[in-house]
């Protein structure tokens, strides 16, 4: 179980901070989706997750260890996936020998299998392959390790929108009670149906850091609605095909969560969303 | 099984499900063994292309300055002029060869594999050392070793010279051989170039080769102001007459003087390998520069 608390940290002493006093629990068992505007710092946050940055205040712990020694062992139980990233002049097969003995859950069998779903041959030298076969190879690598907690920084960026769909069936088939799964991305609309808890972050702090089971239970998405539908809508855009609308879900009605919209609401009015899931409208 | 053994039953490289916990996070010379492993299956093609580069530049080097004496026995390697050309060429090849630690930790996309790669920084750092003391030079001597018989086979056949290989490295072993003042020099200065070079990689990033060689530079030019201004000319001839002319080394002998020359040079190369190990240890990514 990873750790953060009071987390605070800033480029430059004069400007405002990038954290903030931040706490998070990251449980085993969930996919994270850490949501933001370009910027914001959600890689510089999955960086300090495994350890790769310090913080200025605060602690960052996995199994209470603090991750910013990066002992071995915390190391093997972290598996980083880089928005960029270089690969050596080395087979697929080769590189799987050399780096996975490092992970002691590794499972070949998987491997093959993840490989096989993104459509993936065993190439002779990876550095030669495109960055969207990078990030497949490295997905496929990153979810056999096992590692119980894994981190992906924009893994969608650069991938075409075949990979986008084999890629959110990867990460459905390696999902299991014993990992967590952070996704860090600004393309909200990759992570749809596959994230089982949301995470915003804005200004330095965590508007919002709630399951999705949670958030359609306040909140009930429409789409395609007419205009008498959305009155009292907490808020609400007009498309071709209609409003789109956040409203309030008072009866705990079910309705598909709409990502996109939720941050866009979340962004424009963080106020009402940290009120409504302090004190949810019921 | 051991924590990092590979699992055969699975004829890949899956490993054993529950690792021991005792394994060190200081140093564990399986765990070593593997990353040493994993960086040389990494850069073989790098080094392949150097080893070649190495051997091409010499051969033609040697060819050009082919020189043997009057009777033909003097192999071309024992020559004052092609010494001078290897040894000078070996000490920026190490140089250079260390300085590339800012190649994997200099650029951000390498820097974050390099990092969160299982290993500890020890590890990491060691391994990196142990290649520009043994798998460099290893690379270099060979590469001097073809070039000395490709450039004898292309003397002879050519110029029409006798072909004589003579004794490869044997020039450069005597050239150092028989006085023990220059052997220390020989080891201490490859030491003080690797570990200078290294703390420089761990410094500066960007064309950390240059700036390494540009401080180093700047090093040599205030100490050699201070000598000449900041201390009067009186009080240098009066040290240096304590130090040289005094008492002071009456009481060394040639070896004593050696060993206290190598005893300082040691703890000075000590000093800049910790400082390098603290830096790599504190190292994080820099998300503001990519």
């Amino acid at each position: 179980m990873l750790q953060i608390e009071n987390l605070e940290f800033s480029y430059h002493k004069k400007k405002a901070p990038i954290f903030d006093g931040i706490n998070l629990t990251i449980q085993p068992g969930s996919v994270y989706g850490l949501l933001g505007k370009n910027g914001i710092g959600k890689s510089t946050l999955l960086y300090m997750m495994c350890g790769l940055m310090f913080p200025h205040k605060g602690h960052i712990t996995l199994d209470g260890v603090e991750v910013r020694h990066r002992r071995p062992e915390t190391l093997e139980k972290i598996f980083l996936v880089p928005e960029e990233f270089d690969l050596p002049s080395i087979s697929v097969d080769a590189y799987v020998r050399r780096n996975s003995v490092f992970y002691p859950r590794f499972d070949r069998e998987q491997f093959d299998r993840y490989l096989a779903d993104f459509e993936l041959e065993p190439v002779k030298n990876l550095a030669k392959t495109s960055m969207g076969q990078k990030k497949k190879y490295l997905v496929s690598f990153a979810l056999a390790t096992n590692t119980p907690l894994l981190l992906m920084d924009e893994p969608t960026n650069g991938m075409d929108i075949p990979s986008k769909s084999q890629f959110r069936k990867v990460i459905a088939s390696g999902m299991t009670e014993q990992k967590s799964i952070v996704i860090s991305t600004h393309q909200v609309r990759d992570l749809e149906n596959m994230i089982d808890r949301i995470d915003i972050l804005e200004g330095g702090r965590l508007l919002l850091d709630s399951d999705t089971a949670t958030i359609t239970s306040h909140l009930r998405f429409v789409k395609g609605a007419g205009e008498a539908d959305i009155e009292g809508a907490l808020y609400s855009v007009s498309t071709i095909a209609g409003y789109s609308a956040i409203l309030p879900n008072p009866t705990g009605e079910e309705s598909p969560l709409d990502i996109e919209m939720l941050f866009n609401y979340a962004i424009e009015k963080p106020a009402e969303i940290e009120r409504i899931f302090a004190n949810p409208v019921k | 099984m051991n924590e990092y053994e590979i699992n055969n039953n699975t004829q890949q490289a899956a490993v054993a499900a529950v690792p021991h916990k005792t394994a060190s996070n200081l140093f564990n010379p399986r765990r070593f063994g593997l990353y040493c492993s994993k960086q040389i299956h990494e850069w073989k093609r790098g080094l392949t292309l150097q080893f070649l580069a190495l051997a091409g530049i010499y051969t033609l080097l040697m060819f050009l300055f082919h020189s043997t004496d009057e009777e033909g026995l003097t192999p071309s390697i024992a020559s004052t002029g092609t010494q001078i050309i290897i040894w000078l060429g070996f000490f920026v090849y190490i140089a250079k060869s260390a300085s590339n630690l800012a190649d994997q930790i200099g650029v951000r996309s390498k820097r974050v594999l390099y990092l969160a790669v299982p290993a500890s920084t020890a590890e990491k750092y060691i391994a990196h050392l142990l290649w520009t003391v043994v798998l460099y030079p290893i690379l270099f001597f060979a590469a001097i070793l073809v070039a000395q018989y490709v450039s004898e086979v292309f003397s002879s056949a050519i110029r029409n010279e006798p072909f004589n290989p003579g004794a490869p490295l044997q020039g450069m072993l005597t050239f150092w051989s028989g006085n023990l003042y220059n052997v220390s020099f020989l080891v201490n200065y490859t030491l003080n170039t690797i570990v200078v070079f290294t703390l420089g990689a761990t410094l500066w990033q960007k064309n950390s080769f240059l700036k390494t060689i540009a401080a180093l530079f700047l090093l040599g030019i205030i100490v050699i102001f201070f000598y000449t201004t900041l201390l009067g000319k009186e009080e240098l001839e009066s040290m240096f007459t304590y130090l040289v002319v005094g008492n002071y080394f009456d009481n060394f002998d040639e070896t004593s003087f050696m060993w206290l020359l190598n005893g300082v040079s040691a703890v000075e190369y000590l000093i800049f390998a910790y400082i390098g190990y603290m830096r790599m240890k504190e190292l994080e990514i820099n998300e503001t520069k990519r």
